[in-house]
């Protein structure tokens, strides 16, 4: 009789663990970024990319060409900020998450309020070979000097 | 009752606390799971940020015709205050992508919450939706120095060449008349 307790003690147990570790599963994100910026202290913060342009003062990444292309970008800062670029006028991205468009005469982006964080993903043209992309927010990088910029410099993969 | 049927008893009991419990367990967080689930693969890293309410929807169903619904909605004419919120969700309940273009959403700022792929064109701007997506949209109706504007979304496929299939609807933007005002606060 006590032998067939157990198998259903652990059964329970195994059951809810097993519910446990499906949740901890949803919580997870279900997309691996190649390049995740953080906005904070109003400015950009590369916390995973191929670094590129050594030189620059800002923020710089390099990307492959020919290639699909996820960037996560979180804004931790204190007010909302803007991640546009003239790349999005050229090609089209997908996105998700909560945010606004954002729409200029000659770039494209959105932007993202404070703690919110929004997935984008595109593909890279194989002719992007060699150019280089800046973005910046729209609101506090506009001008020559201001922080709140950054460059995607596209280059050829590895593999090809 | 003898010792050996009381034991019985507490065994039984126990047996079936176990299974009620493990049930209890196991279906509601089932439940929100699959809820989470599809949350998450619409809204990416905001699984707990819930959408504002649409007033309006417009879904496009199996064989492409977009339908609005909602209380300011007539026909395949929806009609907007300038200068008030909405909140708008487009559904793509069809098999293939489809997309959801207009000038309106250039003139104004529009707050999404969702999956779609940006269209960015010279004189209108939209969204692209893959099947079973949804993206609610939130924006304030533009002014645009005339009694009632009208804009057009169009509701076509997927850009295929050779696609005849570009539903149109109408967005109509009045003016708030000064006495409609008035009446609308007596009530």
């Amino acid at each position: 009789m006590h032998s067939s307790l157990v198998p259903l003690m652990v059964l329970a147990m195994v059951l809810t663990g097993g519910s446990r570790g499906v949740f901890a599963q949803a919580d997870e994100r279900e997309y691996e970024p190649d390049v995740i910026l953080v906005i904070k202290e109003k400015a950009f913060h590369m916390v995973k990319g191929n670094t590129s342009g050594q030189h620059s003062e800002h923020p710089a990444f390099s990307l492959s060409s020919g290639e699909e292309i996820t960037l996560e970008l979180r804004n931790e800062d204190t007010l909302p900020h803007e991640f546009v670029s003239p790349l999005f006028a050229k090609v089209e991205f997908q996105f998700w998450g909560r945010a606004t468009m954002v729409y200029t005469y000659t770039a494209n982006g959105l932007r993202i309020d404070p703690g919110e964080t929004v997935g984008l993903r595109f593909d890279l043209p194989k002719d992007f070979s060699g150019e280089l992309f800046k973005f910046w927010c729209n609101v506090h990088g506009k001008l020559h000097g201001d922080v709140l910029q950054g460059e995607i410099f596209v280059v050829k993969p590895k593999h090809g | 009752m003898k010792p050996t049927d009381t034991f019985l008893s507490i065994l039984l009991f126990a047996r079936v606390m176990a299974v009620i419990a493990g049930a209890i367990v196991l279906v509601p967080q089932d439940r929100t799971l699959a809820h989470d689930g599809a949350s998450d693969n619409h809204q990416g890293a905001h699984s707990s940020a819930k959408p504002a309410t649409a007033d309006t929807e417009i879904v496009v169903q199996e064989g492409g015709h977009p339908i609005l619904k909602g209380p300011q909605t007539h026909g395949q004419v929806l009609t907007l205050v300038a200068g008030e919120p909405i909140v708008l969700a487009l559904r793509n309940e069809d098999h293939g992508p489809r997309e959801f273009i207009s000038p309106l959403f250039t003139k104004t700022e529009i707050h999404f919450l969702g999956r779609a792929t940006g269209i960015f064109r010279k004189d209108a701007a939209g969204f692209r939706l893959n099947p079973g997506d949804t993206l609610t949209l939130q924006f304030t109706a533009p002014f645009s120095g005339f009694r009632r504007m009208y804009d057009l979304i169009w509701c076509g496929h997927d850009g295929k060449p050779g696609s005849e299939l570009q539903e149109l609807l109408i967005i109509m933007t009045e003016e708030k008349q000064p006495h409609a005002a008035s009446e609308t606060h007596g009530r």
